[in-house]
């Protein structure tokens, strides 16, 4: 006999103000079901609690109905309070008489008529509902880390640190990331890679870490605590358990001229190789578009037959032939592998935008107008030219340089939208990396602003200016021009003075804009989460929760959910592991019952509810000789495709049941 | 670099109407009959009519007159065209601009039209909106390959400075085939005909015309400007400047002669229109691409390519182009 308790909240004036909640309440009670009815001003407060958990004691109540808000703000709120009474915390149901009443209706009489309906239908549903138990699924306590830059490489130590096995995927041949591309970092013009690599080397070593580099991920399958991950590993033609990274490989491949991906697209580099001193794994990697024997095998023709000199076409094989170790293999295929974990951490970080779209510029067309991270690597002592900042054209050292902020940025015609974020800081950098290397040459900065608010940034800034007389020239660069003696002019202009500026410069770097990976849509499809309108995949909430995403066990890291810069992103992947090892600190996830389940004796195994299920949570099982389906409770997600697809009402949803819904439906 | 799928839009006609620019008309003829004997040579046969007066953009731009007077005059010329079926061809960016904008203004708002074509209608015609208004070097950049089969003298070893102007690249944008700040068409039309480009510093400078000279006579605005520019060229060592625009090119060429003639520089590259270079390339008779219009003398460009041989064989005809004897002298 069902004894309903029915709480009418006023939200303050939210509900009250428009509704008459002590009506409500009292027309409520004449129902022979509801044994106990009030209203009062706030349910979620402390308070309201107590109001509940008294009442279901003194009244002897074994159904709840809270009238108040959506029951995405508050159900589980309610729920933990009536199982802290003893009542099954299923056992009650919520009345949403705010958002869909009091705040959507003009007239005061319509919205408590309203009002009255959607109680009843509650209180009558309420009386119905079962009992219920959560589902424990157990939990696969292996993270996989997506992207093996700095963010993906803290997240993974966190992670192994806190003693759960970690697979660190990364697509290319090294871990390191964009950080290592970098000469010194702001503000402390650290060396990168002196700082970055202990990391790097930390994770090749830790025992709870697997490397998998070469790799991408190609499918994910299941769901939080129970995912199965399908990596696929490109084939690198050379055998890494036999590797012993001597690099004389490297040295006798007859292709040089390689453009070098590492370098920013820079100088050239062989077509066997490492793509930096300190990679980690220092394995070499066959790039199968270039090397000269396997472009034979495929019957194309080598790209560069001048390279060759004497060595006959069919005859290439110089890598295998000097490997001590036996490693380089032409027929790897690659491999797919399939590996289980209970949570995924996205860290896949950024690209540069490409600034060929600013014709203006002479962006991706001019030889000494470059990119941040082509600057970046010409002062590198690992780059093309081994440190040595000089033109690409002529070789000459540059006497002029002239730094143009927010190429792509804070730019809706042509670029985007939003800041970047890192550029004034490492614009600043770059001036002040010049003045080292040419001590007598002048640096200006073309900016709007300047963005330098973590610690120490503004101080790095005056730095730049008040030590090494950086130029700072508000106003946009409209036009660089290239002149006939092979340098540039840069038209801006000064807006604090209010003149036209024009530079003649040796060399243009372009802050060029923080962008997603050209392959983050088809990732976030392949995971399942999702992206805004400028690629960056979406948190679950933008203040309180940065690191998770919509989908359970899914969470993000570092630059792939927005522009940041290394301790962000440093910060961003040491909470995502704590995210991680919360989750696995459980024996078991507790999952919501409300699932669904199949009545055998009814069923007659046609299946169509196996077919219609998009978490291929139904299974078919034999019950005394005949097939049945099967819901495996763990895997369902509660959407009742499936009941609402037995033709023989064979399949129930919990929570939904035939009487559940028809006593919420009918008059 | 050229927006594909709008190149692939364009519709060449083996007979389109020859928009007569006036500034060619008026003081370079020769791109008239340029293109009247180059273009049949493409296949194209362009077709003019006595009837047709000044695009009227300007005027109408300017709010010199009422629109309902302008307006009307803009959309009786395209009439021209349409009531004999034909596409439009300009061979000035600014009646390019002028027709294109216009043309849409009316199309889209047909309240506009009603009134152009209440007026039209008082001579009998009316304005449907339905020719296509390109741009020459719009045709000949989709013929390229045709003027690169046809050529009949490959210009080889001659080298060209281009210069695009303002209002075909940088007006409305939505019909620009070409990057404003980093085009490649005139180049690629250019190369088809075997000769060279070469680049300079302001290249994407406007000429300095516009209304500062030609409306309002502000040479001390203009001519600064449109000095930098010759000077720049002249750096290129070209043998001659390319336009696509007659504005651009009477700007170009006789402030060259009028600097040279206040001793306020030494400028000896002469400036051609496009059809006229591509005339020059398909064999056509030098005299009627009218070189004796301009202000800059053709002859050490001309002796050039009297020189280079011919793909039928043939020799070059002795045609001589009145070459100055002095500079005239023009009151500062």
């Amino acid at each position: 006999m069902a004894r309903v308790g029915v709480f009418i909240c006023h939200c303050g004036v939210n509900i009250a103000g428009k509704v008459d909640v002590a009506r409500v309440a009292e027309i409520i009670g004449r129902m022979p079901e509801v044994a106990f009815s009030t209203d009062y001003k706030f349910m979620c407060s402390s308070p309201g609690q107590k109001l509940v958990a008294d009442a279901v004691k003194e009244h002897g109540l074994n159904r709840i109905v809270v009238a108040a808000c959506s029951p995405k703000m508050h159900l589980p709120t309610f729920q933990k309070t009536i199982a802290k009474s003893g009542l099954n915390q299923y056992l009650i149901s919520m009345a949403n008489i705010r958002e869909q009443c009091s705040w959507v209706t003009l007239d005061s009489d319509e919205a408590t008529e309203k009002a009255i309906d959607l109680v009843r239908r509650q209180a009558k549903r309420v009386a119905h509902q079962d009992p219920l138990e959560d589902v424990a699924v157990a939990i696969e306590k292996t993270a996989v880390v997506i992207g093996g830059g700095v963010s993906g490489i803290q997240a993974a130590l966190d992670i192994a640190d806190g003693g759960r096995k970690v697979i660190l995927v990364e697509k290319s041949p090294s871990l390191g990331g964009k950080m290592a591309q970098l000469d010194e970092t702001f503000p402390t013009l650290d060396c990168s890679q002196c700082i970055l690599t202990p990391k790097m080397v930390e994770a090749a070593q830790h025992p709870n870490i697997e490397i998998r580099a070469n790799t991408t991920v190609k499918k994910v399958g299941g769901y939080v605590g129970n995912f199965e991950v399908t990596l696929e590993r490109r084939p690198t033609c050379v055998d890494a358990t036999r590797c012993i990274a001597c690099g004389l490989c490297v040295t006798k491949c007859p292709v040089r001229d390689v453009p070098d991906e590492f370098n920013a697209g820079l100088g050239k580099r062989r077509a066997i190789a490492t793509p930096f001193p300190q990679a980690v794994p220092a394995i070499p990697v066959i790039d199968r578009r270039y090397c000269l024997r396997l472009k034979d095998s495929l019957g194309h023709d080598p790209k560069s037959q001048e390279d060759l000199g004497h060595v006959p076409r069919a005859k290439c094989g110089a890598c295998e032939k000097i490997c001590p170790a036996g490693a380089i293999n032409y027929d790897d295929k690659g491999a797919e592998e399939t590996v289980k974990a209970g949570a995924i951490v996205v860290a896949t970080g950024y690209q540069e935008m490409s600034p060929a779209v600013y014709t203006e510029y002479g962006g991706a067309t001019y030889p000494d107008v470059l990119t941040g991270l082509q600057f970046e690597r010409l002062v590198s002592s690992t780059g093309p030219t081994g440190g040595h900042l000089v033109r690409p054209s002529d070789g000459k050292e540059p006497q002029t340089i002239v730094f143009v902020q927010c190429v792509g940025s804070r730019d809706p015609s042509k670029g985007h939208e939003y800041c970047s974020g890192i550029c004034c800081m490492y614009t600043a950098k770059h001036a002040l990396l010049y003045k080292h290397h040419v001590p007598s040459g002048q640096a200006y900065v073309c900016y709007i602003d300047v963005r330098s608010p973590g610690k120490n940034y503004e101080q790095f800034i005056r730095r730049a200016i008040e030590e090494e007389d950086v130029r700072y020239i508000r106003g946009r660069v409209g036009k660089v021009q290239r002149r006939a003696d092979g340098r540039y002019r840069v038209f801006t202009e000064d807006t604090l003075v209010g003149r036209p500026v024009s530079i003649d410069a040796d060399m243009v770097v372009l802050a060029s804009a923080v962008e997603p990976q050209s392959d983050a849509a088809s990732l976030a499809q392949t995971l399942g989460i999702s992206y805004d309108a400028d690629g960056f995949y979406t948190e679950a909430h933008p203040k309180l929760k940065p690191v998770e995403t919509a989908t359970a066990g899914v969470f993000l890291a570092g630059a792939c959910q927005g522009p940041k810069d290394i301790p962000a992103s440093v910060q961003q992947g040491s909470a995502a592991a704590a995210k991680v090892l919360a989750l696995f600190a459980n024996e078991t996830l507790r999952k919501s019952p409300q699932v669904a389940q199949v009545d055998s004796s009814a069923c007659t195994g046609c299946l169509t509810c196996a077919y219609v299920c998009h978490y291929s949570a139904i299974e078919e099982k034999q019950v005394a000789g005949r097939q049945v389906a099967f819901v495996v409770a763990g895997k369902c997600q509660g959407c009742g495709a499936c009941a609402a697809a037995c033709k023989n009402k064979a399949v129930t949803l919990a929570q939904f049941s035939d009487d559940e819904v028809f006593e919420e439906m009918m008059r | 670099m050229p927006r594909k799928k709008l190149v692939e839009d364009i519709r060449v006609s083996d007979r389109m109407f020859l928009f007569q620019p006036c500034v060619g008309n008026n003081k370079y003829p020769g791109i008239i009959s340029a293109a009247q004997d180059a273009m049949p040579k493409l296949g194209v046969e362009m077709v003019t009519s006595d009837e047709q007066t000044c695009c009227g953009g300007f005027l109408t731009f300017t709010n010199v007159a009422q629109p309902t007077s302008t307006m009307p005059a803009v959309a009786r010329n395209l009439c021209l065209a349409e009531e004999q079926n034909l596409d439009v061809v300009a061979f000035c960016n600014g009646c390019h601009t002028f027709l294109t904008e216009f043309s849409h203004f009316m199309n889209d708002r047909p309240p506009v039209k009603g009134v152009v074509n209440v007026i039209l209608s008082m001579i009998g015609r009316e304005y449907k909106g339905t020719a296509h208004i390109y741009h020459i070097i719009e045709v000949l950049y989709k013929l390229k390959d045709r003027i690169a089969e046809q050529v009949q003298v490959p210009l080889t070893g001659l080298r060209f400075a281009t210069h695009y102007g303002c209002h075909y690249l940088n007006g409305f944008k939505k019909t620009a085939i070409d990057d404003a700040f980093m085009p490649t068409v005139m180049e690629e039309i250019i190369r088809a005909c075997g000769a060279e480009v070469v680049e300079y510093g302001e290249n994407r400078a406007c000429c300095g015309t516009g209304l500062t000279q030609v409306i309002l006579h502000k040479e001390e605005l203009a001519l600064p400007h449109t000095k930098r520019k010759l000077e720049s060229i002249k750096q290129a060592e070209a043998d001659a400047v390319v336009v696509q625009c007659p504005y651009c090119q009477a700007q170009l060429d006789r402030m060259s002669q009028k600097l040279n003639s206040r001793k306020a520089g030494d400028f000896r590259t002469p400036t051609m229109h496009i059809i006229q270079l591509v005339g020059l390339a398909l064999g056509v008779d030098p005299v009627r691409l009218g070189f004796d219009a301009h202000a800059i003398p053709f002859d050490k460009l001309l002796a050039k390519y009297r020189k280079l041989p011919k793909r039928d064989g043939a020799h070059h005809k002795d045609t001589k182009t009145q070459s100055r004897k002095q500079e005239v002298e023009v009151p500062a």
